[in-house]
């Protein structure tokens, strides 16, 4: 596939997360919480990627994520690089990292699962085996496939 | 002998270091050999079973009562509160004041372990859901300690349903605490999960599977037989197809051990309950001694056994 007659225009100010797994993008901008009345938003979805052969890309006008939001999304996009931008330049440049634990964002996708019924956060316990991410639901203790985790709280 | 254990919350069977459970074990046999003592006068124990449970509830209300402790609970989840809709979490934030320890059996998973978290009294898993069922499995390999002494390696067989029963998921795990082989005997669709294999494969244990007993009988030391999780599954066929009789244990060993959790259906035939081989009711007995032993631990500092109880000390280093 060449694609690479298509690119994604600069933005003069806001937050540009790069080197996202390809096709992973609109679940980070379900996750974020990306209201398209409140921001403007470019995507860029299966772009040639040096660093990672196929990519997605999000550019959000006029927004910096913080922190915690960066560690959610580190979740679906271990290889994500997170840039703020002002006036076109790079001014901080984040390497997302797969975090171990991930609270609150995700829904326990086991129907039995207290989680879903009482009030407390949800806790999964990250980890890598071979090429995929697993998550753990820390109450019961269920083990699931990044790509099985289909709910999550806003 | 340091209590490593006093305070703790038990929700799974992960929750407890070789060393406590060793440490247990030397208790239950204290117990079991010079009879219980009034150690936790003074103290209360809720039992909330929001399922139905008949020997695991008696068996930790009984355990409580003979060391002197007083009993509240309840048996069913058709309490008033429950039924206006109150959350586990308000009524556990209320139980932890009326009790010095909570034994908690409910259908979701996870339960216990949400209660041992929100409330500063030790949680005592008596099942949750499909997952964990720690004092079954501790139970049933003291059991085996108990009914095969002084073994090189012993070799078990499970029989029944692999898949879905937490009992057996919970004493696989355990077993790396015994020299052992084991045997898997089950329909394909009743066979053991494979994050319960991997597991096993961590703790280097050997295991295999089989789909007829008697291809193995005359190895088997124990045979560890469950039933068909009727209420844990969406379309069982109800028909026991892996009923154990008579005639299969016709070249068993003459030291073969059978066990099975209890309640059982037609598992197996109670012909067997004459002959030396069943050791179920007694491993229900040796069942309230691990409770009382578990219930003195979380709830008394120190502890003196009134004899020395021999530890393996391979044991305690495990075969990793």
């Amino acid at each position: 596939m060449n694609n690479q007659d298509f690119s994604v225009p600069q933005i003069k100010e806001g937050t540009v997360i790069d080197h996202i797994p390809h096709g992973q993008s609109l679940r980070i901008l379900e996750i974020l919480n990306i209201r398209p009345e409140q921001h403007a938003v470019t995507v860029g979805i299966n772009l040639n990627s040096k660093k990672i052969g196929v990519k997605d890309i999000i550019k959000i006008y006029k927004e910096n994520l913080d922190e915690e939001k960066i560690h959610d999304i580190a979740v679906f996009a271990p290889t994500a690089t997170i840039s703020f931008i002002k006036d076109f330049e790079i001014i901080q440049k984040i390497q997302a990292t797969l975090p171990t634990v991930v609270k609150r964002l995700l829904v326990c996708p086991n129907q039995h699962c207290i989680s879903r019924y009482e009030p407390i956060d949800s806790n999964f316990s990250v980890s890598r085996y071979k090429n995929n991410v697993y998550l753990q639901c820390h109450f019961c203790e269920k083990s699931y496939e990044q790509r099985e985790m289909k709910e999550y709280n806003q | 002998m340091k209590n490593t254990l006093y305070k703790k919350s038990v929700v799974s069977i992960e929750d407890l270091s070789d060393e406590d459970i060793l440490l247990l074990f030397q208790l239950a046999r204290d117990y079991k050999k010079h009879g219980p003592k009034k150690v936790l006068e003074g103290k209360v124990l809720a039992s909330c079973f929001f399922e139905p449970s008949t020997r695991t509830r008696l068996s930790f209300e009984s355990a409580a009562l003979q060391l002197g402790a007083q009993v509240i609970g309840f048996s069913d989840a058709n309490t008033s509160s429950h039924k206006k809709g109150e959350s586990l979490y308000d009524s556990m934030k209320v139980m932890q004041n009326y009790a010095d320890a909570i034994v908690l059996r409910h259908p979701r998973e996870g339960s216990s372990r949400m209660v041992s978290e929100i409330t500063n009294v030790p949680t005592i898993n008596a099942g949750d859901g499909a997952n964990q069922h720690p004092t079954q499995a501790l139970l049933d390999l003291f059991t085996i300690k108990e009914c095969q002494p002084e073994q090189e390696s012993l070799n078990i067989v499970f029989m029944g349903d692999l898949r879905h029963g937490r009992t057996v998921h919970s004493l696989a795990q355990v077993c790396r605490l015994l020299r052992c082989r084991l045997f898997f005997v089950a329909e394909k669709a009743y066979s053991l999960p494979d994050y319960i294999t991997d597991v096993l494969k961590s703790y280097a244990i050997r295991f295999s599977f089989h789909h007829d007993l008697r291809e193995i009988i005359d190895r088997a030391d124990i045979l560890y037989v469950t039933r068909l999780q009727q209420e844990r599954l969406d379309q069982a066929t109800k028909k026991v197809k892996y009923g154990l009789r008579l005639d299969d244990l016709k070249n068993a060993k003459p030291t073969l051990k059978i066990l099975h959790p209890l309640p059982r259906v037609d598992e197996i035939d109670t012909a067997i309950d004459n002959t030396p081989y069943a050791y179920y009711f007694q491993q229900a007995a040796d069942g309230l001694y691990i409770r009382q032993a578990l219930l003195t631990l979380l709830l008394c500092e120190d502890v003196i056994l009134r004899e020395e109880f021999y530890v393996d000390q391979e044991s305690v280093e495990g075969v990793r």
